[in-house]
């Protein structure tokens, strides 16, 4: 068992290092670094975007420039978190914190090799834990059915409505909505057109039109609000420092290293948890533990450590429930599903079982991808400040372009245009109100799944509902029982609170 | 009473619209239902059913936010762990200076915000181009945004160019039928 395990992950490097497998690779972490960097922009709005253009190319392959895009935009947002102090995606926030005085200072090199290494140490610890437990992993999923798969798509909207930002019952909402607009179009089961609004929709809305338009569309409306270049207004800081200080600092720092790579696994592992909280809670932790903790804040390189080891790592840690049960852990893995679905790989047992080796090839690329980021981090430092000065005025009109052709490549059908164009201004106010456009997304992405399991589930009980709270079905019990606790735990907690305040 | 209807005045605005159209689509979605077999039916009217009652219960707390406090209910993360970090996470994700989504433009001598505008635009955009065909609408589309967003002349062209030569790529490698819109044979 562990040499077929061990063989396969030989043969999964073989791959990743083998043509063309390697230069995507390289496109996808250079891809992402670029986004990354560009505050407002951010990986998820190439995936999004590329999404529909890579339909004829090879699944896999195009998976892991996907996966290491997604790598890459963690590390590029700290580019511009340490130099303009404006975070270039949610992940690197925390890294502004330390990163930017760093940078006040004339250790703005310091700061960046910090970044490169901390977040390549990080991302390659994650992908370590996470080869030891695929076998675990594969246990579980092997043991799931339609009634279990059914639930644990509910289990993902209901533990991203709790966790996600703002109230739980506009995140429920919002992935109920979602799962409902996936009824239009025909039924399944019985090829009845649901909802004959036109006749182009008779195969539904798309889900690649959707994810355009509330991931690029939406995103670029808002900057559009915004507009001109952050590094226009922000004061801009000289490339001053040493990089090979900066390596130094990261390796007598080993503790804060690995423990933040930890935290930022375990996060990414929680479903609408990403990199955004995680950099978080590894900076606050490493505050907490740090004898120094006064001087956080004012420059302390650990602090850099802390929030960069952490997000590189939640991007591993964020594959564990995307590929095992199809529940995204962050908006851009819930793209990185809608990319595995378009391609065909079906996220749950088989990626555990006869197709192991496709995961072992995504864990293979994010090891590749770390060490090229560490490679790029620490020799192209100097040349990566450009990126940060782009005037998003320039990129807004070419990707709402880009999105729309995008949009309408994959089916060449009308209907998709405007449905990104719907679900641009949709997401726009979605964002504006707090309402969970992950959420909205997951909806989207897990309706036919989750109605296809529902209808077998169904099938194998004769139409009873109980076969998803049956003694008899362990599994299944435990998930309806977590989900409830989930929904009720918000509302319960407050009345608990006032009681005890009411008895002491 | 007249206290409640001021209050209810007072409190319209993108959210309720927003709330309104998601309570309005479930509920036509949910009768609409009724229509199809049980098993094709079943799923529809669960989650249309939950988006009515949440729609619902939200749009009386976006109105009567004083009767209501649900969208103020607790979240399970509790990111900050103490208050100095919790108020260094407010000062990073505060908006940068002069970047608020009421930025203006000067069109026609009337200030609009430039998120209107794009929005506008795109609306416009995305319309004459099923029309017409988007090769002849995206340049303009392009050059009207860039001008609008005070970028110079010479970049206008430029980005209109660049546009054109994306939207040939598309037609060209994608196969995209772009030079045709409902005017010239394209059925929608």
């Amino acid at each position: 068992m562990i040499s077929i395990a061990l063989g396969e992950i030989a043969t999964s490097f073989i791959d990743v290092f083998s043509w063309p497998t390697l230069l995507y690779i390289l496109a996808g972490i250079l891809l992402g670094i670029v986004l990354g960097a560009i505050p407002g922009i951010g990986p998820i709005i190439g995936i999004a975007v590329l999404l529909p253009l890579t339909a004829s190319l090879d699944g896999v392959n195009v998976m892991i420039m996907f996966v290491t895009m997604y790598l890459g935009g963690l590390y590029g947002g700290s580019i511009s978190a340490i130099l303009l102090n404006a975070p270039g995606t949610a992940g690197a926030a925390a890294t502004t914190f330390d990163g930017y005085p760093m940078s006040r200072q004339g250790k703005a090199k310091n700061a960046l090799a910090i970044s490169s290494v901390s977040s390549a140490i990080g991302g390659i610890l994650s992908v370590g834990i996470l080869y030891l437990l695929v076998p675990v992993v594969t246990i579980i999923v092997l043991s799931f059915g339609s009634p279990e798969y059914f639930l644990v798509a509910l289990l993902g909207i209901a533990m991203i409505t709790v966790v996600a930002e703002g109230a739980m019952l506009k995140g429920l909402v919002a992935g109920s909505f979602g799962l409902l607009l996936t009824t239009i179009g025909i039924a399944p089961m019985t090829a009845n057109f649901r909802y004959p609004i036109h006749p182009l929709l008779y195969d539904g809305l798309s889900f690649i039109a959707v994810l355009i338009g509330l991931f690029a569309l939406a995103e670029m409306f808002k900057l559009s609000g915004e507009g001109g270049s952050i590094a226009k207004d922000a004061e801009e800081a000289g490339l001053e420092g040493s990089i090979i200080e900066g390596v130094k600092t990261v390796l007598y720092n080993p503790i804060t290293t690995l423990k933040s790579g930890f935290i930022g696994m375990a996060i990414g592992a929680i479903p609408g948890s990403g990199a955004s909280v995680s950099n978080f809670v590894s900076y606050a932790e490493a505050m907490r533990s740090d004898d120094d903790s006064k001087s956080f804040g004012d420059g302390n390189p650990r602090g850099v450590i802390a929030s960069e080891a952490s997000n590189s790592a939640t991007c591993a840690g964020s594959l564990i429930p995307t590929l095992s049960f199809g529940i995204p852990g962050s908006g851009t893995t819930a793209v990185l599903l809608g990319a595995l679905l378009m391609h065909g790989i079906q996220p749950g047992p088989s990626l555990f079982s006869s197709d192991v080796g496709i995961t072992y090839s995504f864990l293979a690329a994010l090891v590749v991808g770390n060490l090229v980021i560490l490679l790029l981090g620490v020799s192209l430092i100097t040349r990566f400040g450009v990126i940060t000065k782009v005037n998003v005025n320039y990129i807004v009109p070419i990707i709402i372009v880009v999105g729309l052709f995008g949009s309408l490549a994959l089916r060449i059908n009308p209907i998709d245009v405007v449905t990104a164009m719907v679900f641009g201004i949709l997401g726009y106010y979605f964002v504006k109100y707090d309402y969970s456009i992950i959420a909205l997304v997951l909806g989207v992405v897990l309706g036919p799944i989750a109605e296809d399991n529902l209808y077998r589930s169904l099938q194998i009980s004769d139409g009873s509902p109980m076969i998803f709270v049956s003694p008899s079905q362990p599994i299944s019990l435990a998930i309806s029982i977590l989900i409830v606790i989930l929904l009720l735990f918000p509302i319960v907690k407050p009345m608990v609170q006032r009681l005890s305040g009411w008895t002491n | 009473m007249k206290s409640r209807l001021n209050e209810l005045n007072h409190n319209i605005d993108g959210e309720t619209i927003l709330l309104g159209m998601m309570i309005v689509v479930s509920g036509s979605m949910l009768v609409t239902a009724d229509n199809y077999p049980t098993s094709a039916a079943r799923f529809p009217q669960v989650m249309s059913t939950v988006v009515l009652l949440g729609g619902s219960i939200l749009l009386l707390d976006n109105l009567f936010p004083s009767l209501f406090s649900i969208s103020s209910s607790e979240s399970l993360t509790d990111v900050s762990e103490s208050s100095e970090i919790s108020e260094k996470l407010d000062e990073v994700m505060e908006e940068p200076s002069g970047q608020t989504t009421s930025v203006l433009v000067t069109v026609a001598g009337l200030d609009i915000s430039k998120f209107e505008v794009t929005i506008f635009l795109t609306v416009l955009y995305t319309a004459s181009g099923l029309v017409i065909g988007y090769i002849w609408t995206t340049p303009f589309f392009v050059a009207i945004y860039s001008k609008i967003m005070d970028i110079s002349n010479r970049h206008v062209v430029l980005l209109a160019l660049l546009s054109l030569g994306i939207a040939y790529v598309f037609m060209d490698l994608f196969r995209l039928p772009l030079n045709e819109g409902l005017m010239t044979g394209w059925v929608l």
